[in-house]
This record gives C-alpha cells, sequence and structure tokens, in this order.
C-alpha cells in the first residue's frame, strides 16, 4: 500500500515536473516576492487546526510564523492534506510543508528535507489505577488494548503483547472516549498529541509512558527537491529556534507536555 | 545621448545590476580554485588576535594559520585579501574571495546572503569574573551589589542597561585597564566576548573564572558565495580534519593564549 502510495506520488510528480514544469521558488525569490507559502494539515491537531475564529492555528503555524518573520515576509498558510502534501511541495505550489514529515529514503526520492524541527514518539496511554508500567505489562489476559484499526501499532502488538485482548475501533475520538469510559485499559500508539486530545476527560489521572524501543523518528520541514537555497537557509532559521528554546515552548503551548524525545540538535551541520 | 539610446543604456545597466545582485556567477568552484593554483580568503585585521599586522608588518593570526594550512591542503598558494567589516560579505558574494573568515557568526540574516561551512571555532559572550565571586549565570549580576567593569563605547554596554540595569558599570578606556581593575579587584566582573582577552588574563596570578550560564554561544563559520557547494562540501571535510587532529584548538591556544572556551563538539556525521 505504501508502495503504491509512493508509486503515485512518485508519478504525480514526474507529471508536474515533466509537464507543467513549476520550478521551486529559491530562497531570492522567496525574498523578493515577499511572501512565503508554507504547507500546514489542519486535520492533525494540534500540529494545525482551525481555531475558533475559523482561522488555521497550531504548533507549525506558530513556527512557520517565526520563520517568516525572520524572512522578513508576510506568511500564506496552505491547507495541505496528507495525500496531497508532497505533490504540493514537489509542484511548488509551497515553498515548504510541514504535518509530521517524519524523514524517510522513500520520501527523500521525490522531496529534500531539512533539519529536524521535532520528534515523534509512540507509547502507552493508560490510567494510574491500571497498574501498567512497562511494554512487558501489556502481555496479560487481563489487559485489553484499544487500538485505531489499521494503524501500525497493531501487528506490533500481535506480536510483542499476543495475551492482551485487543478492542479495535474506527477513529482516534473513539479509542480516547472508550478509555475515558474504562472499556479499555491501556493503548499503544503516537503519544505526542495525547495530553491534547486528553484534556477533553479531565476527570481520569492519565498516564503516558513513551517507548523510545519502538523507535522515535524525526519530523523535518519538506522542500522541493534540489531546492539548496531555500533548505540551507531553513536549517540555519532552526537551529537559532531551537537554541533559543522557541520550538520547546511552542511545543508545551499546544501539546500541553514538553516533548518526549528532544532533538539533538548540533551547531555542527 | 537621445532618449532611445538612453533608454537602451539604461535597460542594459539594469540588467547587468539584476546580473550581478541576483547571479554571483563570479564565485569560483573547487575545480577553478585547484585550476588556478590560488586560493583567496578575507581575513579582517582589525580582530585581533583572529587576523592582525605582525612586527614585520604582513597578515598573521588564527585566521591566517588556519587559511594557510587548507591552502596546504588544497595543494595551491594562499592569496590573503584584507576585508572589513561592512564590505567582507560583499567580497565573498561577488567572488572577490573564494571565502570569508572573521568571526563570522552564522545567523539566519547573514544565510540570506552567503552560504557557511560547519562551525570553525566559537565565541562566549559571557562574564569573566574571578574564583572568589560566587557567580553561576549572567542573570545574578542584575543587583546594585554588583560592578562590571568594561571598555567604553562597546556593544555590551547597551545590553547591561536593557538586562542588567541594577548593576554598578565602571566604563575605562581599553581591555588591558578592564582586566587590570578585574585582577585588582576594582569591579566584580566584565560582561564581554571573553575570548578575546586570554593574552590579558595571562599577565596576571588572579585566579579567573567564566561564569558556567553564558548569555551567548556564536558558532564561527567560513562564509562562502551562496549556492558554492563545490567549495562548501570540501571545506566541510577539510575542516573536520583540523578539528579531528587538534590543529584548531591549538592554533587557538597559540593564538589566544588560553583553550576556546565552549568546544565546537565537531561531530563526524555532517
Amino acid at each position: 500500500m505504501v508502495k503504491l502510495v509512493l508509486g503515485l506520488v512518485a508519478l504525480a510528480v514526474s507529471l508536474v515536473a515533466g509537464t507543467a514544469r513549476i520550478e521551486a521558488r529559491t530562497l531570492d525569490e522567496i525574498l523578493a516576492s515577499g511572501e512565503v507559502r508554507v504547507g500546514v494539515n489542519p486535520n492533525l491537531p494540534p500540529r494545525a487546526l482551525f481555531n475558533d475564529k475559523n482561522e488555521i492555528d497550531g504548533f507549525e503555524p506558530d513556527v512557520a510564523r517565526a520563520i517568516a518573520e525572520k524572512l522578513g515576509v508576510e506568511l500564506e498558510l496552505i491547507q495541505v492534506g496528507s495525500p496531497d502534501r508532497i505533490p504540493f511541495v514537489a509542484s511548488g505550489r509551497v515553498d515548504f510543508v510541514m504535518g509530521a514529515m517524519s524523514r524517510t529514503s522513500a520520501r527523500a526520492l521525490v522531496i529534500d528535507y531539512t533539519v529536524p524541527l521535532h520528534s515523534e514518539n509512540y507509547g502507552i496511554v493508560t490510567t494510574d489505577e491500571s497498574g501498567i508500567e512497562s511494554l512487558a505489562d501489556l502481555n496479560d489476559p487481563d489487559v485489553t488494548l484499544v487500538q485505531v484499526r489499521g494503524t501500525t501499532a497493531i501487528p506490533f502488538l500481535q506480536r510483542e503483547a499476543p495475551e492482551a485482548e485487543l478492542l479495535l475501533l474506527d477513529n482516534y475520538n473513539d479509542r480516547d472516549r472508550a478509555l475515558a469510559q474504562g472499556r479499555a485499559d491501556a493503548s499503544f500508539d503516537g503519544i505526542d498529541s495525547v495530553s491534547y486530545r486528553l484534556r477533553l476527560f479531565p476527570e481520569r489521572q492519565w498516564k503516558v509512558i513513551p517507548s523510545p524501543e519502538w523507535g522515535v523518528t524525526y519530523s523535518a520541514l519538506g522542500v522541493q527537491k534540489g531546492n539548496e537555497t531555500l533548505k540551507d537557509w531553513l536549517d540555519v532559521a532552526l537551529f537559532e529556534i531551537h537554541s533559543s528554546g522557541l520550538i520547546e515552548e511552542l511545543w508545551e503551548k499546544w501539546f500541553l507536555a514538553p516533548m518526549a524525545t528532544k532533538v539533538p540538535v548540533t551547531p555542527y551541520f | 545621448m537621445t532618449g532611445s539610446f538612453r533608454r537602451l543604456y539604461l535597460a542594459v545597466l539594469a540588467l547587468a545590476a539584476v546580473a550581478l545582485v541576483t547571479t554571483p556567477v563570479a564565485a569560483r568552484t573547487l575545480d577553478e580554485i585547484l585550476a588556478s593554483q590560488t586560493l583567496r580568503v578575507g581575513v579582517n585585521p582589525t580582530l585581533p588576535p583572529l587576523a592582525l599586522f605582525d612586527d614585520q608588518n604582513e597578515l598573521a593570526g588564527f585566521d591566517v594559520d588556519v587559511a594557510t594550512r587548507i591552502a596546504e591542503m588544497l595543494g595551491v598558494e594562499l592569496e590573503l585579501v584584507q576585508v572589513g567589516s561592512p564590505d567582507r560579505i560583499p567580497f565573498v558574494a561577488s567572488g572577490r574571495i573564494d571565502f570569508v573568515m572573521g568571526a563570522m557568526t552564522r545567523t539566519s540574516e547573514r544565510a540570506k546572503v552567503i552560504d557557511f561551512t560547519v562551525p570553525a571555532h566559537t565565541e562566549v559572550f559571557g562574564v569573566l569574573t574571578t574564583e572568589d565571586r560566587p557567580y553561576t549565570d549572567w542573570r545574578e549580576l542584575d543587583s546594585p551589589e554588583v560592578t562590571l567593569v568594561q571598555v567604553r563605547g562597546t556593544t555590551p554596554i547597551a545590553f547591561i542597561e536593557e538586562n542588567l540595569p541594577q548593576a554598578e558599570v565602571l566604563l575605562l578606556d581599553n581591555y588591558p585597564d578592564v582586566i587590570r581593575a578585574l585582577s585588582q579587584g576594582r569591579g566584580d566582573a566584565m560582561l564581554d566576548v571573553v575570548d578575546f582577552v586570554g593574552e590579558l588574563m595571562n599577565r596576571y596570578d588572579t585566579a579567573w573564572k567564566v561564569v558556567e550560564t553564558p548569555v551567548s554561544i556564536y558558532y564561527c563559520s567560513l562564509g562562502v558565495a551562496k549556492g558554492n557547494y563545490t567549495l562548501r562540501d570540501w571545506l566541510n571535510v577539510a575542516l573536520y580534519d583540523l578539528h579531528r587532529t587538534g590543529f584548531i584548538d591549538e592554533t587557538w591556544r597559540k593564538w589566544f593564549g588560553i583553550d576556546m572556551i565552549y568546544p565546537v563538539q565537531a561531530t563526524p556525521y555532517f
């Protein structure tokens, strides 16, 4: 499935590149135009969302604003979705794209990446009363795990916790509600947004246990393949906003918890 | 000049200006430098001991030693070009020099016009005091009990006025006087780029201390023309060698009289 999607993406990119020849804008062109165009996905709260005034807001728009300010240009936020975000940047309709863009070798065939913006972490979400402390505690017939159908953690759990009961639901809202109602003991999935999501259920004593053994990935900004002038500048700007503490500050503002794994920022790049 | 001829003339001028501004084609690639047998490096002799004029009135200093070593690694002659703070970026952007040195802190503002290598060295904008003072963070200096000794007319003074308004400030004319005053206990601390006073500190037996939490650490790189990746990528490999073999640290001690206060933390993963 992943291969098929990437194949389609590659096809779309080659079609766009071959026929439309929309070149990415260089750093100089962005500076001259007085505007930077950034793609964000408002279906991934609190990375990006529509706020009370129906405006795009969130962690990534705040980061994009800080970047536009350093460039000294206006910010135009452009709504992208998971399937079209790579074609948007590959075709030059946005200057760079955000939205949990884990740096993978498959994606790097079609776009280029900056240094990392943030980490992505998996772990266990449970409550104080469950007594669950580690991945090993999940492998127990008395434990019910609630998971979202079709997500990557399920085969992992079938292998690592074969004794546990599995309750499969259609989406994360249902998953959260099942946990809050005590219909399951725990869930193993991405934990970065969990404090933000579970703020809706303050009556429960939530506990989040990161599982770095699952593998931490790092998300970066995606630019059009070969747009070196923009990428190199973004690397310097990201180093500045990591070093100043701004990234961590914005993360905690939106995700309501510290980043589970710090980005290992180094000046040596 | 007739009207139409003048229009043409102006158009040609405008075109030339655009060409100059947008395409610094004059920047030489690594191959072109190798073929020419000369490397042109900009150094700024108003920033001793990064660069200075020695007793024979020749350019010398930390940057000059590093540039000399880099030219040796390339196997070409070194041509040193004197640059000043206002013209050094135009010099490299227009290709009159291959790269520029002189405390080129890598900032997003400068990165709009030139590209940078990995860091060559750091500079610590922080607090120099003596072991008998208890400070561990520069913010602790915001107290009427504290006397800062500073050089008149330097940039840290505005920073102190804004961020440490409670501190007393004693202004002296130059760095040798400031370091003498601190060694004599006539003040508690100096807030400035500490690396540059190492030679002066060594003149006294004072137990000097650099406060643990500095205001900023500047990472200084070599600046190349925007888009000159063949040169930049080679320089990154060369700089890693100079860090790894201890050449940078050794040369720093030779010129600054002290170890680099904050390490570059070179990593092979670049």
